[in-house]
């Protein structure tokens, strides 16, 4: 089968259209409408049959997104390409993780969000040229701005360098986000599964984190609150305040200025120190404060079905905890959660996850790989495999030379993707992770199609960790207090 | 394939070849493999102070012949041990492989009675310090005698650049300290080689005696909690960052002297006068390559942004990157013993450059069409440097534009080391204030990377520090009233 003999159908789930403020005219195409597939029809489809899907999807978006999207274009233009034949074409087009933060960090200093904006701009095939701008008075306000005239709903990460990403999601992307999301509930072949939210599923929802911001965390929990928990007010946050980009921005801008060793050089308002401390002190607070709040939902919520979704390392200190008291078996045994991310101020022992259900009463635990900049998962089957699902397409890179690796055997790289769900922005984008991936040989869980294998690694984790001594002042070695500067 | 790399643990002599830990090195090709220091720590440790006698049977002058000696020794075509440190620098290091050897071949520049000489007479004031006591007569009647004595030193070594361990010895042996080498993993075999050298040249010697060199992995507290303790330690130099200093500054307590040598970022200061004629700058561009990409640009004294007085309007920074282009077109013709340009270029930086190089109203980045491999010059055309200034390197230099040159002066701070200015009558105007400001050496436009040994490191005096300063006060009650005595015994 080749790309050009691949139709692709129309969504068939009205119900799942999805679509964005009229003037911008962006509703689910074909392409992101494979995420209504289900498990079985998405990862029974045979590598040729996915390439060939991918390949035509690809060209569609390429050729739909280039013309609109200037940073894009600019990009193809230099390495001269006009349109896409291979699945590997796309490579040198693929963004690097600073693509969405390659502003200069003095625009946010001097609220020159109308250069910001046209910056941002260029990265949407939403218009954003007639907005005015001038008004704002910070990231948050620019955001509100943006969300209140345009169907926009960025999500904006902290980034390793502290400078912050936006990327610019639109309803319709935040939809096809959550829509994917919630996909890791149902089932594949023989497995139990259901559809969470909406229609399907409503359970009240335990999410140990702040309710508001425009994280990636934080979009969830808005969509969890309206689509999976019964009511809004069934969605139970460790915090109901917001988490402000400018104090992100902020602390983040705090940590550049150590690295170059211009600290001295910031300045700050009363109001400014006051609000970053109290910031500081609130994550400081946070892992202790979860206990308390764990407890607290046991005791509201004992015996009833729920969905917990929680850093690994809460959930654990609030079992060690739970432990202590002697409470087992909280929930109902039909609830289910989702533990993810190590945490750093705790090592995991290796039952951690039997002693965290023993707790819950929870056995059924979502395990997948993803990150803020894609749409979806790649969910862990019962041999503790991640597997890519059609609509990403995979790419190892050499760590140093970016050069693609070979789509085939096992082999360890920098991972990248193509995302052909979102329509409004490029989806080519390439991690920070060293990742395995096995190509060829199919996994005994069924599922059909590439996956990743092993343990997943910062490439800059390795780096720092190791004991490299130079005279040269580098980012990872100047890294110092903030209370001087707190006060 | 992994390689396996033995590093011995040398003990004053001996030579401990007893390998039972594997470290996995920077190159991620090869393992190095030890002993394990712990095992070995109270051999390693001198709890007797007055084991440093042995070093005052010799004279300045011996040393200075033995260090000659020792540097007509490291012969990168008839030493094993220091071509094999060679071939592994330059599987872990970033420098080319014509810049490295020309650091290999160079041992006698360092260990060369001349240069010596010069740095003794520089920064002690001549060897009588180090070789008796000198006398001056005070004001109170007193005789005070000084002398500079050795000390038991641990030196947590840099491995970026293989002059490190070479001025590490000289100094050492200089200052006749007892000393012990933490060897980085990034440069894990040069000191290791040059003391190895001096075991197979003078097995008796002295000095030879007073070598130790021997890699743990650093912030290894089983080792490290034994090592860093007054009784044995009376001076650590630690060089690096944060990171490297920070497991050790646990282990301070009065009666350790630490010297720091931390991480340096260096810049230049371009005054208005290169735009006098076209091949003014011509040439200041070639100084200002020489200042950024020698040594391609591994060291701390390598410019990384570099403050060019254009102007910044319209008209300013089209000057401004009339001068990026001629700075990088000058980088390529630079020789290629100082420069060649990186064996891997740091993939976090080219992401960054990747990600602006479309922005040109903000950045205009000039490279080869075929990538980064040959460096770049970024001009901000906003006059402010880059977000990622912190992550500069192989050979990739940030210009950016000022109205004045002073205006600079405000991005200076205690990371600022090596200015390098053009004209020299804009330095001899603004070095007062760039000295307060945080810059620490400063020298003509192109002469960073040729930083003299006989001048201060990074404002302090690290060999007047490695020192143990003795005043001997010698007071006759004739001339010198003591305190016991009344008035009426001395009026």
């Amino acid at each position: 089968m080749t790309a050009d003999d691949v139709v692709i159908q129309p969504a068939l789930f009205e119900y799942f259209r999805l679509e964005v403020g009229e003037e911008n005219n962006v509703v689910e195409d074909a392409i992101s409408a494979y995420i209504h597939k289900s498990w079985d029809e998405l990862f029974g489809m045979e590598r040729g049959e996915i390439e060939a899907f991918q390949l035509q999807a690809l060209k569609t978006r390429f050729d739909s997104l280039a013309p609109g999207l200037k940073r894009l274009k600019s990009k193809a233009d230099r390495a001269k390409i006009a349109s896409i034949h291979t699945l590997t074409d796309v490579v040198p087009l693929l963004f690097d993780h600073t693509e969405y933060k390659s502003y200069p960090l003095s625009l946010l200093e001097k609220n020159r969000f109308d250069l910001l904006t046209r910056w941002f701009d260029d990265l949407t095939s939403v218009d954003l040229s007639g907005i005015s701008v001038a008004h704002c008075g910070g990231i948050d306000e620019w955001l509100d701005t943006l969300e209140s005239h345009t169907a926009l709903r960025p999500n904006h990460t902290t980034g390793t360098s502290g400078k912050l990403s936006f990327i610019p999601r639109t309803t319709l992307e935040r939809d096809l986000y959550f829509k994917a999301y919630t996909k890791n509930y149902e089932g594949f072949g023989e497995q139990p599964g259901f559809k969470l939210g909406g229609d399907g599923v409503r359970v009240p929802v335990i999410y140990p984190s702040v309710r508001h911001g425009r994280y990636i965390a934080q979009t969830l929990i808005g969509m969890l609150a309206e689509q999976v928990a019964p009511s809004p007010d069934q969605l139970y946050t460790q915090s109901s305040g917001s988490l402000s980009a400018d104090l992100a921005s902020l602390a983040g801008r705090i940590r550049v200025a150590q690295a170059k060793g211009e600290l001295s050089n910031l300045h700050l308002s009363d109001a400014m120190r006051a609000k970053m401390r109290a910031y500081f002190e609130e994550l400081e607070r946070r892992p202790e404060e979860m206990s308390a709040f764990f407890e607290s939902m046991a005791r509201e919520l004992q015996g009833e079905r729920v969905f917990v979704i929680s850093q690994a390392s809460y959930l654990f200190k609030a079992t060690l905890k739970a432990e202590e008291l002697g409470m087992s078996n909280i929930f109902s045994a039909d609830s289910f959660g989702s533990a993810g991310g190590g945490g750093k101020d705790i090592i995991l022992p290796d039952d951690w996850k039997q002693r965290v259900s023993a707790f819950t009463g929870i056995n059924q635990w979502a395990s997948s790989y993803a990150m803020t900049e894609i749409t979806g998962t790649m969910p862990m089957c019962e041999f503790g495999h991640y597997h890519i699902q059609p609509l990403h397409i995979p790419f190892l890179l050499d760590p140093n030379s970016g050069e693609c690796l070979p789509r085939n055997g096992r082999r360890t790289g920098r991972f990248a993707f193509y995302d052909l769900m979102p329509q409004t922005y490029w989806g080519g984008f390439i991690t920070g992770d060293e990742v395995t991936i096995e190509w060829d040989s199919p996994c005994p869980c069924g599922r059909k199609g590439a996956y990743a294998v092993g343990q997943i690694e910062r490439y800059s984790s390795k780096v720092t960790g190791d004991d490299k001594i130079t005279c040269a002042a580098t980012v990872d070695n100047t890294d110092a207090s903030l209370q001087a500067l707190l006060g | 394939m992994t390689t396996y790399v033995k590093i011995p643990l040398i003990i004053r002599g001996e030579i401990i070849e007893d390998y039972d830990i594997e470290h996995r090195d920077r190159s991620g090709e090869s393992t190095l493999l030890t002993p394990d220091v712990s095992k070995y720590s109270a051999q390693l440790l001198s709890d007797n102070s007055q084991s440093l006698m042995d070093l005052y049977d010799i004279s300045y002058d011996d040393i200075v012949e033995f260090l000659c000696a020792l540097g007509q020794r490291l012969d990168l075509d008839h030493n094993p041990y220091w071509r094999e440190a060679f071939e592994q620098s330059k599987r872990i290091s970033n420098l080319s492989d014509a810049v490295m050897e020309f650091y290999y071949r160079g041992a006698t520049r360092v260990f060369n009675k001349a240069a010596i000489d010069e740095i003794v007479e520089n920064r002690l004031g001549g060897s009588r310090y180090l070789e008796s006591w000198v006398s001056h007569k005070l004001i109170d009647g007193r005789t005070l005698s000084l002398r500079a004595l050795g000390a038991r030193a641990i030196h947590v070594i840099a491995g970026n650049l293989p002059g490190v361990a070479m001025s590490t010895v000289m100094r050492s042996a200089l200052t006749r300290s007892d000393t012990i080498i933490k060897l980085p993993s990034n440069d894990p075999l040069t000191a290791l080689a040059i003391v190895r050298t001096m075991i197979d040249m003078a097995p008796d010697h002295p000095l030879t005696k007073h070598f130790s060199a021997a890699y743990w992995k650093g912030g290894d507290e089983k080792v490290e909690e034994k090592i860093y303790q007054p009784q044995f330690i009376e001076k650590i130099v630690a060089w690096g960052g944060l990171n490297s200093v920070k497991h050790i500054t646990k282990y301070l307590q009065p009666g350790i002297d630490l010297i720091t040598l931390d991480p340096k970022s260096s810049t230049s200061l371009i005054g208005s006068e290169v735009f006098s004629s076209e091949s003014t700058m011509r040439e200041v561009a070639r100084r200002a390559a020489a200042d950024m990409g020698g040594l391609d640009q591994e060291a701390c004294l390598n410019a990384r942004v570099m403050y060019l007085e254009s102007g910044t309007d319209a008209e300013g920074i089209e000057r401004a990157n009339k001068f990026g282009k001629y700075l990088y077109e000058a980088l390529q013709q630079l020789p290629s013993t100082i420069s060649n340009g990186p064996k891997r270029f740091d993939p976090a930086l080219k992401a960054e450059i990747n990600s602006v190089i479309d922005l040109a109203d903000w950045y205009r980045v000039y490279a080869d069409e075929q990538g980064l491999e040959k460096g770049a010059v970024i001009v901000s055309q906003l006059g402010e440097a880059v977000d990622f200034s912190a992550l500069l390197s192989g050979r990739v230099g940030n210009i950016v534009p000022v109205d004045a040159i002073d205006d600079a002066l405000d991005n200076f701070s205690a990371y600022t080391q090596t200015v390098g200015i053009y004209p020299d009558s804009l330095k001899t105007r603004i070095r007062t204030r760039a000295a307060l400001c945080g810059g620490q050496m400063i020298t003509s436009l192109g002469y960073a990377t040729r930083a003299s040994g006989a001048g201060p490191q990074d404002a302090i005096e690290p060999i007047r520090r490695m020192c143990k300063w003795i005043a001997d006060s010698t007071c006759d009650p004739l001339s010198v009233p003591g305190p016991w005595m009344h008035p009426s015994e001395y009026s």
